[in-house]
């Protein structure tokens, strides 16, 4: 993956509102080490502590896998949480580490590995939560087909009931819990704090650890399959569930962890939305999604206890041996479900509630239309949340519980239908009358309107009850539940992730290709889903492996649907991947929305604002003619409004040292920041104004190939006189002079920099590039590669004239090759000294070279040109081939270059007659 | 965090802007980790009320795998109360003397506190001790286990919590103007207590 | 905003959906005959629900596709909607109408569950008991069980459903009733079957490895035949004892592997893949186990694992274990 936007610490004077930022010197690795040992020794802690503990009370036997298991499961993945690095900052205040300062040193990311040790950027977590969430999703797509398969035909096809439980299991746990649920966390994460004008989340640091609890809850459910898939779905109803063995316990403990995640991220969000909006945003301006997660947070803080008290007790009375659901010792087992769904339902409006928000948001931003009824879109929000405590026993209805309770929960359940209608209305008021674009965010919206529509009526006919008592635990239910999940979740993440794709990766994803993944998973879903409804209704029941014959052509038809959902995602993948890498460059709002995340790069600053925003109106000003929602202020610093044009110039000051890497990459990670424009000026002094030029020429064509807006000039004089002269003309933000080391720099030794330090009255910041660099060949393919050939002709002046020439008309990179036409015997004393003066003149012409200013270097081959051309033509790659000679002797040269060129033009060059250096 | 450079223009009509940082990020963060906590103990309740009041149980107290009845320690329990109850004050008594400016009396106020509850922690195990049953014995024993258990757990934890907030007492770390670790914990130990209370009350006495 | 409301292109877009969706709720079979009262009730109120979710469903997807259809806008075209944020008569119609349909509907279902679950007189209870992976039937007024469900047809029938293990659930589709076999509670369910058949059961609730397979059958019988039926199961029962005699005498008894295989066939080939030749099923292959007769007996009868006890008895037994002995 291409690097996140923010940049490591700069001099003083430098972006990011005067943070300095040290990143944390050590390597993901030592990470990685120590959280293995950690796990390693939670594990080894937990077995002692038990072997030691029944041996003094006296249990029998000393060990029980069960208990063993379930204990070791827990404190070695605290184990591993600690050795990731999620505690030490906790851990160093509990030891009394002095924490008046901010530290930084975990914020951010400079390179794509580290995006797998612990992080405090809402942005890196957000981008780590999507590529785990995603990653789950595949597992657990993939168990989704591995059940279609199954079920394509009747009877056995490549798994037995065990199994197959297993991946009905595990499909479920895997989409509900480290999927569904916290992908919003992640998209939610990345964008709400820019959109809500703050630097960050409100707790940064439980941030990270919420994040780290996702991986520990996933891999504990996929480590089942280690010591057999737990099979009593995700619903866990005791007594089966009772029943189960290391991976029913597996199951459990992952559950506390993914709600334990959920729990404090939503805590993160209310402290963030109720604390950290930006001034004059009041609750009725925040986008639609700020209060979509506000809501879907009050839900995960109150509803998420209590399937970790189903799973505790579950747990409890397979490996301690209680008895809460063994009804002969006074246990109940109806009791299990309605504590289990206090949660599980509420939780189906925590993974839909914040697609809402973000269709919400899409619409409007591709209706180019305020969202209708925005109060009412509130509103509604909260009435999802607060009658979704109330409907839980409508999963009971076939239960058994008592019975009186099945018409209230009928009339609560039908009563939610309301709201949800409402927003369905407001969405299509908002595009009535509207100007709709239909770009591949918009798609997954008007896909999620329809496919949500579907599923939304079929939980109509699911909350009545005498209807519910036919259709409960049949296909109609999976029909029900994949139509919402599907078009109220799966849609909502895609469009969201191509929605702000552009501002997180700074790239633009294929259109093209979204589209067809939209289309692919449209028509997959229907065609897999719909039919379930038939089939349930005509007696098909769920968490089946095999079923009546009469049902083999729906089941086929399903399979071949859910194989076209699998191809669709895998373009998913490839699109972002590629888009990620090297897709085109996003600019700062290409949607036109009027949000904040939009008034910022893509990828955001470091800290999202240098300057904190003010906000100004609501968030979907559309239609009024410059109605702003906010205005987001440039660097204290400089004063005024921050646009994607502004720029603040930067002074380069440097000469010898213009084409080296050191140089190039400080601009570039400055460039990275958006704020700077960058003006090369060439002290020429009493140096060659020619190779001065050679060397500006390239340098700017190399920034200019990286996409860095700079320009130049060389100027007259010495470096002092001309710094300050450009200083006046300009009027840069800083100034960056570019030395060699001491030994080397005349302009070190008299003290220039201090002097144009004093002269300008700007910043300076000084970076020394090492002499080496200085003349080294620049690795980038930011300049075509020339390839020189000759033999005779190395050494002469004609050929330096030449190249340099060729270098003035345009900036190139060179490299001169020189084959040998060695005598045998290869290393006798003839052949080394025609090795020894090949080398002493490439050695001459390549310093010369570089000494008027070109990038060049140099290589003398062991063999003849037959042979030594195509190796070299295979190693640099050049654009293009010149052959040199002298006097026409090239005319073998020349030959040999055609044939192992392939499609690079070969030009030749006659030197004249003129020989020696 | 900087103040705004540069101008501002002109608001749309709306609503003047609402002023915010009245709230306390971390302290709302601890009431709402609380609220969860509280849930989690709402669900074990839920268990603990199906097991009382429902269909398996036409008898009450439940009788003992043995035949014999469940017989609990209220009077011992009430005592261990008084002194969960107490150890609030006090911890409520040390925060008073912060605000008069008195460090010293902050750190008695949090020795008292974390010592009462370090003994209602011990009589409580003494308790399961010598209880007579175990929890396997019925689904009520899980169930008396489980609340009292995940209690005395977040006892445990609030001791670990007010123990840091001693040793940043120490440190002279608090003052009238700055103490909002030692709001959070307080929070957290009255929640404990609170929960203890209706736990007596709804297990132990009716 | 609705001054301009387009009639007429909104009308011809709904009546087209509505014909498809019409169509193809007029044309697929959706729901199974309704052989019991309580489904007659049950599936007018499903036709009732699908025929106001159509309406919606057109009003939705008319809305939707004009919309895209008339205000598409060009890709170079920047200019924004009207900045329309409300209409207050809108919104209090669009949530005033469906509440009240919601009503209606909520009171139409509750009249049906009432009606569904009116207790007769004249009942017949007969016990239901789940266990994994099978079902047994209990006729206390006859004071037998039976691994055949035979119901009285036009008479209300009320299953008293109970649970072994797990929680399972009893569920025949035709008859459009449901209901888990839980542990620890019996679960009352009332069908008044209306046509004399042979139906399935289904287990509708996981519950474990076999759950696929976990199938039985209900026989809806004239009245004449069901007293029969009681009169002769119960006859074969006399006392436990002699019960229990007799049935270890008709066990031993040399048997008929031909009857047997017919047993085998209703009572252990769901779980025992090609009548206990193959491999690959709930149970394993029973050809080639080669064990003796008393160790056939013993596992029939006390079951083992997953294998319930006491799936058959008496002389089925014995047939039983001719066939199981035929197949070796």
């Amino acid at each position: 993956m291409a690097t996140h936007a923010p940049a490591p610490a700069h001099a003083p004077g430098g972006g990011h509102g005067g943070h300095e930022i040290h990143q944390d010197p050590r390597p993901v690795s030592y990470w990685w080490t120590r959280a293995i040992l950690g796990t390693v020794a939670g594990v080894l802690f937990s077995f002692l502590l038990l072997f030691l503990l029944r041996a003094l009370f006296g249990f029998e036997p000393l060990y029980d896998g069960a208990v063993y298991g379930g204990v070791a499961g827990l404190i070695g993945a605290i184990g591993f949480l600690w050795g990731i690095g999620c505690f030490d900052f906790w851990l160093g205040w509990a030891k009394g580490k002095d924490i008046s300062e901010e530290d930084h040193s975990f914020h951010g990311v400079t390179n794509w590995k580290q995006y797998f040790r612990v992080n405090t950027d809402h942005k890196v977590i957000g981008i780590q939560y999507l590529g785990m969430t995603l990653f789950f999703m595949l597992w657990g797509g993939l168990m989704a087909l591995l059940i279609r398969t199954e079920l394509a035909a009747p009877g056995q096809q490549i798994a037995d009931g065990q199994t197959y439980n297993g991946f009905l299991s595990m499909h479920a746990t895997l989409m509900i819990f480290v999927f569904a649920v916290p992908v919003f966390g992640g998209i939610a994460n990345y964008v709400l704090p820019i959109m809500l004008g703050a630097k960050d989340m409100a707790f940064p640091r439980l941030n990270a650890l919420s994040f780290w609890f996702l991986p520990v809850a996933g891999f504990m459910f996929l480590a089942s399959m280690f010591t057999g898939m737990f099979g009593a779905a995700w619903t866990a109803y005791p007594p089966l569930a009772s029943q189960g063995t290391m991976g029913q316990t597996l199951f459990e403990l992952g559950v506390q962890f993914a709600g334990a995640s959920s729990i404090a991220t939503a805590i993160n969000f209310l402290a963030t939305i109720v604390t950290m909006r930006a001034p004059g945003m009041t609750i009725w301006r925040m986008p639609i999604l700020a209060w979509a997660t506000g809501v879907t947070s009050v839900l995960a803080v109150f509803a998420t206890p209590f399937i970790a008290g189903s799973q505790f007790l579950t747990m409890f009375d397979r490996i301690m041996g209680t008895n809460f659901f063994v009804p002969d010792q006074g246990g109940d087992v109806i009791m299990y479900q309605h504590i289990f769904w206090f949660y599980s339902h509420p939780a189906v409006y925590i993974m839909l509630l914040p697609g809402f928000g973000i269709i919400s948001e899409i619409i409007a931003t591709f209706a180019r239309k305020p969202l209708f009824g925005y109060r009412a879109m509130a509103f509604s929000l909260v009435a999802i949340a607060v009658l979704g405590f109330g409907v839980w026993a409508h999963h009971m209805f076939v239960s058994g519980m008592a019975p009186w309770l099945r018409v209230p929960m009928m009339v609560t359940t039908i009563i939610i239908a309301v709201p949800t209608g409402v927003k369905m209305w407001s969405w299509l008021a908002t595009l009535w009358q509207g100007k709709i674009h239909i770009k591949t965010p918009m798609l997954w919206a008007l896909g999620f309107l329809f496919t949500f529509l579907l599923g939304g009526l079929s939980g109509v006919f699911l909350g009545i009850v005498p209807a519910d008592i036919q259709m409960s635990d049949t296909y109609f239910v999976t029909a029900h539940l994949h139509y919402v999940l599907y078009g109220g979740t799966v849609f909502t993440v895609f469009a969201g992730l191509y929605y702000w794709f552009p501002k997180m990766t700074g790239k633009m994803y294929n259109e093209r290709l979204g589209q067809w993944h939209f289309w692919l998973t449209f028509a997959g879903t229907q065609l897999t889903f719909f039919p379930m409804h038939w089939q349930g209704l005509q007696g098909m029941p769920r968490r089946v492996a095999d079923y009546d014959p009469r049902f083999e052509t729906v089941n086929s038809v399903e399979t071949i649907g859910s194989y076209m959902l699998g191809i669709a995602t895998i373009i998913f993948f490839y699109n972002i991947i590629t888009s990620w890498k090297s897709g085109p460059k996003a600019p700062w709002n290409p949607w036109r929305g009027k949000t904040l995340e939009w008034m910022v790069s893509s990828p955001p600053p470091l800290f999202n604002f240098d300057v904190e925003p003010q906000v100004v109106g609501g968030p979907y000003q559309y239609g009024i003619p410059d109605a702003r929602h906010a205005v987001v202020f440039a660097p204290e610093e400089f004063g005024g409004e921050l646009t994607e044009d502004t720029r603040y110039p930067v002074l380069i000051i440097a000469n010898e040292t213009l084409t080296s890497q050191t140089l190039i990459d400080e601009i570039r990670s400055r460039d990275s920041e958006g704020l700077w424009s960058f003006q090369l000026v060439t002290p020429v002094g009493d140096g060659d104004r020619a190779v001065s030029e050679r060397r500006l020429a390239t340098t700017l064509a190399i920034l200019a190939e990286s996409g860095v807006s700079a320009t130049g000039r060389v100027a007259e004089g010495d470096v002092v006189a001309v710094a300050t002269e450009a200083a006046k003309e300009v009027a840069p933000h800083e100034l960056v002079i570019a030395t060699l080391p001491l030994a080397q720099s005349q302009w070190m030794r008299s003290d220039s920099v201090d002097k144009v330090r004093k002269a300008t009255g700007v910043p300076v910041s000084h970076v020394i590039v090492p002499p080496n660099d200085a003349r080294a060949l620049l690795g980038t393919a930011a300049l075509p590669l020339v390839m020189v050939v000759a033999t005779e002709a190395v050494g002469a002046e004609a050929l330096a004239t030449a190249v340099r020439t060729r270098a003035d008309a345009q900036p190139a990179r060179f490299t001169v090759i020189a084959p040998l036409d060695l005598p045998d015997p290869r290393w006798g004393a003839e052949a080394n000294e025609l090795r020894r003066s090949a080398g002493e003149a490439m050695t001459a012409t390549v310093n010369a070279l570089i000494n008027s200013g070109v990038a060049v270097e140099g290589e003398v081959m062991d063999d003849a040109a037959s042979v030594a051309l195509p190796l070299a033509i295979d190693a640099y790659k050049p654009s293009v081939i010149i052959v040199a000679g002298i006097n026409g002797e090239a005319a073998g040269l020349r030959e040999a270059a055609e044939a192992a060129a392939g499609d690079t033009p070969v030009e030749s060059v006659n030197l004249g007659a003129a020989a020696g250096a | 965090m900087a103040t705004t450079a540069g101008h501002a223009p002109a608001d749309q009509g709306h609503a003047a802007p609402e002023k915010k940082q009245h709230v306390n990020a971390a302290l709302m963060g601890m009431l709402l980790f609380i609220g969860s906590e509280v849930m989690l103990f709402a669900s074990l309740f839920t268990a603990y009320f199906f097991i009382r009041y429902g269909v398996a149980n036409e008898t009450w107290p439940p009788l003992k795998q043995d035949g014999e009845p469940f017989e609990l320690p209220v009077v011992l329990t009430g005592v261990n109360t008084l002194i969960l109850v107490s150890s609030s004050f006090t911890l409520w008594w040390g925060e008073k003397r912060l605000a008069a400016g008195d460090n010293k009396g902050l750190i008695r106020g949090l020795w008292v506190t974390i010592l009462m509850g370090a003994t209602f922690l011990l009589i409580q195990l003494n308790e399961y001790a010598h209880l007579g049953f175990t929890p396997q014995d019925r689904a009520f024993s899980g169930a008396f286990y489980t609340l009292t258990g995940f209690h005395g757990a977040h006892v445990l934890v609030g001791l670990i919590v007010l123990s840091l907030c001693l040793r940043r007492a120490y440190k002279h770390d608090f003052s009238h103007a700055y103490h909002t670790p030692l709001t959070a914990g307080s929070y957290y130990w009255h929640f404990v207590d609170i929960v203890w209370v209706l736990l007596f009350f709804l297990v132990y006495v009716i | 905003m609705y001054k301009n409301v387009p009639i007429i292109p909104l009308a011809v877009i709904g009546v087209i959906i509505a014909a498809i969706t019409a169509g193809q709720a007029l044309f697929i079979d959706w729901l199974p005959p309704a052989d019991s009262v309580e489904a007659g009730r049950t599936f007018t109120l499903l036709w009732f629900l699908f025929w106001c979710s159509v309406v919606f469903f057109v009003i939705v997807t008319s809305v939707l596709v004009y919309a895209i259809w008339k205000w598409r806008a060009k890709d170079d075209d920047l200019e924004d909607g009207p900045p329309t944020h409300g209409n207050t008569t809108l919104e209090v119609v669009w949530t005033a109408v469906p509440s009240i349909l919601l009503i209606v509907v909520a009171v139409y279902g509750y009249i049906v569950l009432e009606r569904n679950e009116a207790v007769a007189a004249d009942r017949v209870e007969i016990d239901v008991y789940a266990q994994q992976f099978n079902w047994t039937y209990g006729y206390p007024s006859a004071g037998i069980e039976s691994g055949d469900l035979m119901v009285p047809v036009n008479r209300q029938v009320q299953l008293n459903v109970r649970a072994r293990d797990v929680i399972h659930d009893f569920w025949v589709p035709q008859f459009g009733i449901k209901g888990d076999a839980v542990p620890g509670i019996t679960h009352t369910l009332w069908i008044t079957p209306t046509k004399v058949g042979t139906y399935p059961v289904v287990c509708a609730e996981l519950c474990g490895v076999g759950h696929s397979v976990m199938r039985s059958s209900v026989h809806v019988v004239t009245e004449q035949q069901y007293a029969a039926w009681l009169a002769k199961s119960s006859a074969t029962v006399k006392t436990a004892a002699a019960a229990s005699a007799a049935a270890a005498k008709l066990e031993t008894a040399p048997g008929d592997a031909a009857a047997g295989k017919a047993v085998f066939e209703a009572k252990c080939s769901g779980c025992h893949a090609g009548l206990g030749t193959q491999a690959g099923g709930v149970g394993p292959k029973l050809a080639g186990i080669n064990w003796s007769d008393e160790q056939i007996r013993t596992q029939v009868k006390n079951g083992k694992g997953a294998m319930p006890g006491g799936l058959v008895n008496g002389t089925d037994l014995a047939n039983v274990v001719a066939y199981v002995q035929s197949i070796q």
